[in-house]
C-alpha cells in the first residue's frame, strides 16, 4: 500500500483524470501478455517528460515502485506490477515528432504504436526494419526497452541496431539525453545499448531518435517444402553459409502448417515435414539472383519442390499463413507458450532435433515456427494451465529447451525479454559475475529500487 | 431464460490469452488508448465481476458502458472470444444490481416497445423539427444550457416522418398471390424515421414475386433493452415477435435492419420458445441475392456509391457481399469501396447520445474514408448507421445522402 497522499500528489503533477485508482483500472493494469498479474496501487498517464520526472521523483521520495508501460504485449512479464506501485501508462505521449528525409532519421515519443510508425515512415519511400509480429499493438517505447525484433531481423538486425538517441527520466528523476542524429557515435559508454533491453529497470524512455533505411525496390518470396524436418532445418544453415541474407526466413513444421491450414487455409501442403519461407529484398537484379540460389540451395539440401511467388498476391498469402500462426495456435489449445529460445545460426538443426526430443521426452505438443534465419525459434507449447501434473511437465521441458540453446552457445531470448518468467535462468547464461556486474549497475544508476523492481534477476527490496 | 448469465460466460472469460491482438482493432482503444478501453480489458473486468473479485461500481459501468458492441474484437481474436456477450452479460448483471435509470428505463420498457406510443411520438418529434421548434431551439443555446447530454442527444437525435409506416399501411394495400410467403419486420427506425425504406422494401419484394406479410402488433426487436442489460424486457419482446412472425407462415422472416436482423438470429439464446425460428430470419439483400436473385429494373441510377459495413449485417449476420451484389446489379450505378468499409462508425443505437464526444471521434475516422472516394451517395444497410452517417457528414459538411441499397434498388422499376 502506497500512503494515502500520493495520488493527489500525482494528481497534482498530471492532471486528475489522468491518474486512477479505482479497483477496475488497477487491474486493468495488472496483466500483460503473459498469464501472470499482480495488482498497482495507482496509474498515472503522464503527458510530458516533466511530469515523469515530477512522478519519479515523488516516487524515489516515498519508496514506490514505478512500472513503465506501453502497448502491455510484454510476453515476459515486464509490466506486471509485482510489488505494486505506480505503472506509468505512456499512450499519451504518443507524437511522431519528426521524419527527418535528410538525414534518414525519425523521432518519436515512446506511446507511438510501432505500425502507426512504420507506415509514417512508408509514406516517405523510407523504412524502419523491426517488425515485432505485434508491432500493431506494441508501442515504440516497449520494442526499445525489449530489443523487439521481428522476421526482417536475419537482414537487418533488431532494435538496437537503430536507436541513435535517447531521452531518459533517470531512476531518480533526472532527464538525460544520449545519443542524437549522428550515425557515428563513439563518445564515452554506450549508454544506447545500455537502455535498450533494459526492461524499463534503468530509466523511462520518453523520446527516441531512430535510424531510417531507404525502402527496398524490390521483394520476392519462396517457398521451400521438405519431406523431412531435418533437411528444412538444413537448408537454414546451409542458406546463411552460402553468405546469402534473406529478408526473412521462417521454418515450419508439419504441425503448424496443419493448425494454420485448419484455422485460415492459404494452401499450404498437409504431406510435408517441414517447409521454409523465405523472403529477399534489395534491387530488382540483386532480388533475381539470391532467389535462384536460394532455390538452388534448397534442392541440394532435398527439397521436395521449390515454389517462387509470381507476384505480390501470391507472395501476401503465403505470409498470410504465417502469420495466422499465433492465431491457429491460440484456436486450438487453451494455454500457449510462445518459446524464444536463439541459437547461432549453423545450430539450427541441433536445436530443432533436440526440441523434438524434448517434446517426446515430456509427452507435449510444441510445433516449431522459428525467424530461423537469426537462429531464433518459437517452439510453441501447446497446454492447459488448468491442467497442474502437464504444467509440470511444461517447466521441466521448459528448462531442457534453454539448457539446450546455451549448450549450443545461444541465448536465453532472441526477442521477448527476461521480466519475471526467464530469470531463473539468468545465471545460467551470465554467471554469477555476470549478474553481480548488471546488480552493480543497477543499484548504482536506481538505489531506491525503484523502476520496475523484482525483473530480471536484479535485486528485490530488501535483498 | 436462456441468454447466459455471466456467471455462467466466465468460462468465456477465461479464454482470453491477452495477447492484445484486439488493441489492433477495437475502435473505443483507438480513440482513447487507455487499457480499460480496449476488449482485453472488457473481458478481463466481466472474469472479475463474474468472480465476485470485482462489483458493480459506477466505474464498472463506466467502463462496460465504453463498447459499440460492433464486434470487431471478436473477429480479430484467435481465441474467438465473445468480448460483446461478454459485456452484454456484464451489463445485464449491472442493471440486474442497480436498475436503469429512470428515464431510460421508461424509453426501454414504455416507449420503444410500443407501436401507439412510437406514432404519438414520432408526431410530436415531426411537429417539434418541422415547425422551426427545432431550429430556434439550437439556435438559443437553451438545451445546452440545461443539459450537454441533451444538447447532444438532440443533435444526434433522426428526422422523424410526418406519419409512421404502421399508420400509412392501414391505407396501403399490400398485394396477393405472390409465390413466396414472406414475413416483413418493421424495425423501430424504418417506421418512424425511414418511412420511405419501408415501401421501397414492399415494392422491391412484391416485384420479385413475394406475398408480404407485415404483422402490425410486431414490436422493437430488443436490441436497445439489452444493450442495457434488460433481459426480461428483451426476452418478452424476442418471445412475442417471434411467435407473431412465426404465426405469418411465412417460408422467410426478412429485416432490412443490420441491427434488427442480428437480434432476431440470436432470439433463440434469449427465449426457448424461439425455437426454430432463427433459420427463417434473413436480410433481405442476402433473400434477394442468395434465394431469388436480384432483378432490377431498368431505370439507372447514374451515381458514384460506397458501402459502408454495419457491424450487425456483417459480422453479426455475416452478409457483406450482397448488399454490393445489389449495388453492383443497379444500372448506371458505379460502386466505389472506401477504406476501412468494415470499420464501425460508432453510433452503437443511443452509444451516440450517452458518449457523443467519443463516438465523433470514432466517425470522424469513418468520414475521412468517405471524403477519400468522394462519392454522391453512401449505402448502408443499418438505419442507425444512416443517422449516424447524416450526422457526420452534416458535420463535415458534405451533402452526401445515405440511402439503404434496396431503396436504390427500388428506384430502378
Ligand atoms: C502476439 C504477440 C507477438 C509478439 N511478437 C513479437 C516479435 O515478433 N518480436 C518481439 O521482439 N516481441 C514480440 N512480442 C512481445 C512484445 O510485443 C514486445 O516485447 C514489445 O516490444 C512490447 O512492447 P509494448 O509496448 O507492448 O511494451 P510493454 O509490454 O508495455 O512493456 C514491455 C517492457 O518495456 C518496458 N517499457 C515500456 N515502455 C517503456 C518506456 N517508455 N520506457 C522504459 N521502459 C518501458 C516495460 O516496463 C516492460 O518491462 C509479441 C507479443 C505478442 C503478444
Ligand atoms: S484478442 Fe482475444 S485473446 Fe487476445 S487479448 Fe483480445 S480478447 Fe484476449
Ligand atoms: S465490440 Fe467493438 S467497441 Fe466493443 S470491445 Fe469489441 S471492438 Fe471494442
Amino acid at each position: 500500500m502506497i500512503p494515502s497522499n500520493v495520488a493527489d500528489q500525482l494528481r497534482r503533477i498530471a492532471g486528475n483524470e489522468n491518474v486512477f485508482t479505482e479497483p477496475e483500472d488497477l487491474t486493468c493494469y495488472s496483466y500483460d501478455s503473459t498469464h501472470l498479474s499482480a495488482l498497482p496501487d495507482v496509474v498515472v498517464a503522464p503527458l510530458t517528460t516533466a511530469e515523469i520526472s515530477e512522478i519519479i521523483k515523488l516516487a524515489n521520495a516515498e519508496r514506490i515502485p514505478v512500472i513503465p508501460r506501453g502497448g502491455g504485449t510484454c510476453l515476459s512479464g515486464g509490466t506486471i506490477p509485482v510489488a505494486g506501485g505506480i505503472v506509468l501508462a505512456m499512450h499519451r505521449m504518443n507524437k511522431i515528432l519528426e521524419i527527418d528525409s535528410d538525414n534518414l532519421t525519425a523521432t518519436v515519443q515512446p506511446g507511438v504504436i510501432t505500425a502507426t510508425f512504420h507506415q509514417a515512415v512508408e509514406k516517405e519511400g523510407l523504412m524502419y526494419p523491426p517488425d515485432p509480429q505485434s508491432m500493431f499493438m506494441s508501442t515504440m517505447g516497449g520494442n526499445v526497452a525489449e530489443n523487439a525484433g521481428g522476421p526482417r531481423g536475419v537482414k537487418y538486425g533488431v532494435t538496437k541496431d537503430y536507436v541513435l538517441g535517447l531521452e531518459v527520466v533517470t531512476p531518480t528523476g533526472g532527464i538525460m539525453r544520449v545519443g542524437g542524429k549522428t550515425i557515428k557515435n563513439v563518445s564515452g559508454y554506450d549508454l544506447m545499448r545500455l537502455f535498450t533491453g533494459s526492461e524499463g529497470t534503468l530509466g523511462v524512455i520518453t523520446e527516441i531518435t531512430l535510424r531510417l533505411v531507404p525502402a527496398p525496390e524490390a521483394k520476392r518470396t519462396l517457398f521451400a517444402l521438405f519431406n523431412t524436418l531435418d533437411d528444412a532445418a538444413e537448408a537454414v544453415s546451409s542458406i546463411i553459409k552460402n553468405r546469402i541474407i534473406p529478408t526473412t526466413l521462417e521454418l515450419m513444421d508439419h504441425k503448424i502448417m496443419e493448425l494454420i491450414e485448419s484455422f485460415k487455409p492459404v494452401g499450404f501442403p498437409m504431406d510435408v515435414e517441414g517447409a521454409i519461407l523465405i523472403e529477399v529484398d534489395g534491387s530488382e537484379h540483386d532480388v533475381n539472383t539470391q532467389i535462384a540460389k536460394v532455390a538452388d540451395i534448397c534442392t541440394a539440401c532435398r527439397s521436395r519442390e521449390v515454389k517462387v511467388a509470381k507476384d505480390a498476391a501470391e507472395a501476401a498469402q503465403l505470409w498470410a499463413g504465417r502469420r495466422s500462426a499465433f492465431g491457429a495456435l491460440c484456436a486450438n489449445s487453451r494455454t500457449v507458450f510462445v518459446e524464444d529460445a536463439t541459437v547461432p545460426r549453423s545450430k539450427v538443426p541441433d536445436i530443432v532435433k533436440r526440441i523434438q526430443e524434448i517434446a517426446k521426452k515430456y509427452d507435449l505438443v510444441i510445433p516449431i515456427l522459428g525467424h530461423t534465419g537469426d537462429g531464433n525459434m518459437h517452439p510453441n507449447i501447446l497446454t492447459d494451465e488448468r491442467n497442474a501434473e502437464e504444467m509440470k511437465r511444461v517447466d521441466a521441458a521448459i528448462d531442457e529447451m534453454f539448457e539446450a540453446a546455451l549448450a549450443l552457445g545461444g541465448t536465453l531470448s532472441g526477442e521477448h525479454g527476461i521480466g519475471l518468467i526467464k530469470q531463473k535462468y539468468m545465471p545460467w547464461q551470465f554467471g554469477e559475475e555476470g549478474l553481480a556486474f548488471m546488480r552493480s549497475i543497477k543499484k548504482a544508476v536506481d538505489p531506491n529500487n525503484i523502476l520496475n523492481p523484482g525483473k530480471m534477476a536484479l535485486p528485490e527490496k530488501g535483498e | 431464460m436462456t441468454m447466459k448469465t455471466l456467471k455462467e460466460m466466465r468460462e468465456e472469460s477465461e479464454k482470453c490469452l491477452r495477447c492484445g491482438l484486439c488493441q489492433v482493432v477495437c475502435p473505443i482503444y483507438n480513440v482513447l488508448g487507455s487499457e480499460p478501453a480496449v476488449a482485453r480489458a472488457k473481458v478481463r473486468l466481466a472474469r472479475e465481476l463474474a468472480g465476485g473479485n470485482l462489483k458493480v461500481t459506477p466505474r464498472m459501468k463506466k467502463i462496460m458502458s465504453l463498447c459499440l458492441n460492433c464486434k470487431a474484437c471478436v473477429a480479430n481474436c484467435p481465441s474467438q472470444v465473445h468480448t460483446d456477450k461478454l459485456v452484454l452479460a456484464a451489463r445485464a448483471q449491472i442493471k440486474d444490481e442497480d436498475g436503469l435509470p429512470f428515464l431510460l428505463g421508461a424509453a426501454l420498457k414504455q416507449f420503444l416497445p410500443n407501436n401507439n406510443l412510437q406514432g404519438v411520438a414520432a408526431k410530436a418529434s415531426y411537429l417539434y423539427q418541422n415547425l422551426g421548434l427545432q431550429q430556434a431551439m439550437r439556435g438559443c443555446g437553451l438545451i445546452k444550457a440545461v443539459s450537454a447530454d441533451l444538447a447532444n442527444m438532440e443533435a444526434v437525435m433522426p428526422k422523424f416522418a410526418p406519419r409512421t409506416f404502421r399508420a400509412e399501411l392501414e391505407n396501403m394495400k399490400l398485394k396477393r398471390g405472390g409465390k413466396i410467403k414472406v414475413a416483413y419486420f418493421l424495425s423501430c427506425m424504418t417506421n418512424m424515421v425511414n418511412t420511405g425504406l419501408g415501401k421501397a422494401v414492399v415494392d422491391v419484394l412484391e416485384r420479385h414475386g413475394c406475398d408480404v406479410y407485415i404483422p402490425p402488433e410486431v414490436q422493437c426487436c430488443g436490441t436497445p433493452q439489452l444493450a442495457y442489460g434488460d433481459v426480461e424486457t428483451a426476452a418478452e419482446l424476442a418471445k412475442n415477435n417471434a411467435r407473431l412472425l412465426a404465426a405469418t407462415g411465412a417460408d422467410y422472416i426478412l429485416t432490412d435492419c443490420g441491427t434488427c436482423g442480428d437480434m432476431l438470429r440470436n432470439y433463440e439464446e434469449l427465449v426457448p420458445e424461439a425455437a426454430g425460428f432463427t433459420a427463417k430470419v434473413m436480410d433481405i439483400s442476402e433473400f434477394l441475392v442468395d434465394k431469388l436473385g436480384v432483378k432490377p429494373g431498368d431505370k439507372p441510377v447514374e451515381a458514384v456509391v460506397t458501402y459502408h459495413d454495419s457491424c450487425h449485417l456483417n459480422r453479426g449476420q455475416k452478409v457483406n457481399s450482397q448488399p454490393r451484389a445489389i449495388l453492383k446489379a443497379i444500372p448506371g450505378l458505379t460502386l466505389k469501396e472506401m477504406a476501412e468499409a468494415d470499420r464501425c462508425c460508432g453510433g452503437a443505437g443511443s452509444f451516440a447520445m450517452t458518449n457523443y464526444e467519443l463516438s465523433m471521434k470514432v466517425l470522424d475516422r469513418k468520414m475521412n474514408n468517405i471524403k477519400a472516394v468522394n462519392p454522391d451517395m453512401v449505402a448502408a444497410g443499418c438505419p442507425a448507421c444512416k443517422m449516424q452517417l447524416e450526422h457526420g457528414l452534416e458535420r463535415h459538411n458534405m451533402k452526401v445522402p445515405v440511402v439503404h441499397p434496396i431503396e436504390l434498388l427500388a428506384r430502378t422499376y
